[in-house]
């Protein structure tokens, strides 16, 4: 699927509507900016939409259009080929490579979709001992939040401890020389 | 394992009941995966995508069937009709058969998962149950990733988890969903509300047939937006919870039907009920919204239908499932009056 806006293919989509036209249904995703615009142009005659804005073609073009097809980042993953604008317009990846190789603007697109950075859910076999004690860590501080937003200060008290722990047993590693 | 080209079909889930029935119909985990050392099947080229397909196959074989009743469909040797009655069936996604090259899909009836190959990523894995089990089902597809891992090196990422084609499945990889019937939050208005408040709090709002398709028959199927920085268990127990409330929801929006609006209410199943009767000729859409009305009618004690499946029901009006009725040259008006006959076996009107 593709993450991006129907519209114009730069902006994460956050609004999702189903348009119901006759026996025809679709689905169109926008971001907030490209709903305001459809909002605006509505025509809302024919149109049931399940939220609360209603839509029809985008008419207005302005000079973000221009912006918007013309700009970019020109980026390509020196391993696949995939560039920055293919991921744009088709919402896929090439290869495990392009999460490097589109750096920042990945990292943005991540952060905002997925509103986190860091894998704390399941491992396979061969991820390495930091990785695991860094996903704990993460779980124990998230544990210590808890205790204490309960008031349960001696439990707090122990997980704090393992966090101490695995904080030393961490940076331990980090000393017998483990790239960061 | 067996390989076969044979058309379907063995989806009892369908028909079962589970917890939170009739509201939640089914409940579904999938876990998206690529395999280390080869780019994912959106670029990759034949010899690739074989390899790819191998290797899965391989240690399905090998790790999760186990000789039990695994069956493997190669997406280029099924005709349209076979692909569209696996679509249907809800076992392949639409887009399953655009691009058939080196894709396949490996199949436990009974126990109904399956795993999918050289889709959007290079393996998925699937779970469905009857009702909401969310914790179940997710147990389940864990357990055949387990087993496929012991052979088989998934793209994994230190600090970003399992790497997918696109970044809105990175992390665990995992979509857990349901697929309701809401006809009351519908017929109310109110549905409006549920999904913005749904999309506010992280889930996605879909229609029967899934991504990029519409709403029908008042089926919504609803599920987790992301996949990362979250456990899988916080995962699973979001989006029950979330579930649970929209069925809070439907159930009051029944009661409301009820007492604000009796007759109106009671007219609006009999009239669906009268069409689905009288009907010579019926387009698929329309079939599903009587079908949605008509089991209202049924579960509000309005109807003296005998209580069906939607979920069955609609499979068996869908276009590919009433060709098989068909001989010959087949129209498409051929296909509307057929379904308007099957629609009255279905309902035993």
């Amino acid at each position: 699927m593709n993450i991006f806006c129907d519209e114009c293919r730069k902006n994460i989509a956050t609004v999702f509507l189903t348009k119901i036209s006759g026996s025809e249904v679709s689905k169109v995703q926008l971001c907030e900016n490209c709903a305001g615009k459809m909002e605006e142009a509505t025509k809302a005659a024919n149109l049931i939409a399940f939220l609360p804005q209603i839509l029809t073609d985008l008419e207005g073009m302005d000079d973000q259009l221009v912006d918007e097809v013309l700009s970019g980042e020109l980026i390509e993953c020196t391993s696949c080929g995939t560039s920055y604008n293919d991921f744009q317009k088709m919402g896929f990846l090439g290869c495990r490579e392009c999460y490097r190789a589109f750096g920042e603007p990945m990292g943005q697109v991540i952060l905002e979709f997925q509103e986190a950075e860091e894998h704390l859910g399941k491992m396979p076999g061969k991820a390495s001992r930091g990785a695991r004690l860094r996903k704990k860590l993460m779980e124990l501080e998230r544990c210590l939040e808890r205790r204490v937003a309960e008031e349960k200060y001696e439990a707090a008290a122990t997980v704090r401890d393992q966090i101490r722990k695995i904080e030393s047993s961490l940076n331990g590693e980090a000393d017998a020389g483990e790239p960061e | 394992m067996s390989r076969s080209k044979g058309s379907t079909t063995g989806i009892e889930w369908l028909g079962q009941k589970g917890p939170g029935y009739p509201i939640v119909l089914s409940c579904r985990a999938r876990l998206a995966r690529n395999i280390e050392g080869l780019p994912f099947p959106s670029i990759a080229g034949e010899e690739d995508l074989e390899r790819a397909r191998g290797i899965i196959l391989e240690a399905v074989s090998r790790r999760v069937a186990e000789d039990r009743d695994w069956d493997v469909r190669f997406a280029e040797e099924l005709t349209r009709d076979e692909l569209s009655l696996l679509v249907e069936e809800y076992i392949v996604s639409a887009s399953f058969g655009e691009r058939p090259s080196g894709r396949a899909v490996a199949l436990n009836w009974p126990g109904a998962c399956s795993v999918t190959v050289n889709e959007e990523d290079s393996v998925k894995i699937h779970s469905v149950m009857p009702g909401a089990q969310f914790n179940k089902v997710w147990q389940k597809t864990d357990k055949i990733d387990s087993r496929i891992e012991g052979e088989v090196a998934y793209c994994f990422d230190e600090r970003l988890g399992y790497l997918t084609s696109c970044p809105c499945n990175v992390g665990t990889g995992l979509r857990v969903s349901a697929m309701m019937h809401l006809p009351a939050l519908v017929t109310t208005g109110e549905i409006a509300r549920t999904i913005a408040a749904l999309d506010h709090a992280g889930m996605y709002v879909r229609g029967l047939y899934g991504e990029g398709s519409g709403v029908a028959g008042n089926l919504f199927q609803i599920s987790n937006r992301r996949t990362l920085g979250l456990t899988e268990e916080e995962i699973v127990s979001h989006v029950e919870s979330m579930v649970t409330r929209v069925v809070d929801n439907e159930r009051t929006a029944r009661k409301m039907m009820l007492r604000d609006s009796p007759v109106e209410s009671s007219d609006r199943v009999y009239r669906a009920l009268g069409v689905a009767e009288r009907a010579r000729r019926m387009f698929l859409y329309e079939a599903l919204e009587l079908l949605s009305m008509i089991k209202l009618g049924v579960e509000m004690d309005l109807l003296a239908v005998e209580e069906f499946s939607i979920l069955e029901a609609g499979v068996a009006v869908s276009p590919y499932h009433v060709r098989r009725f068909l001989d010959g040259d087949i129209e498409e008006e051929d296909v509307n009056r057929e379904r308007a006959a099957q629609l009255r076996r279905v309902l035993g009107v």
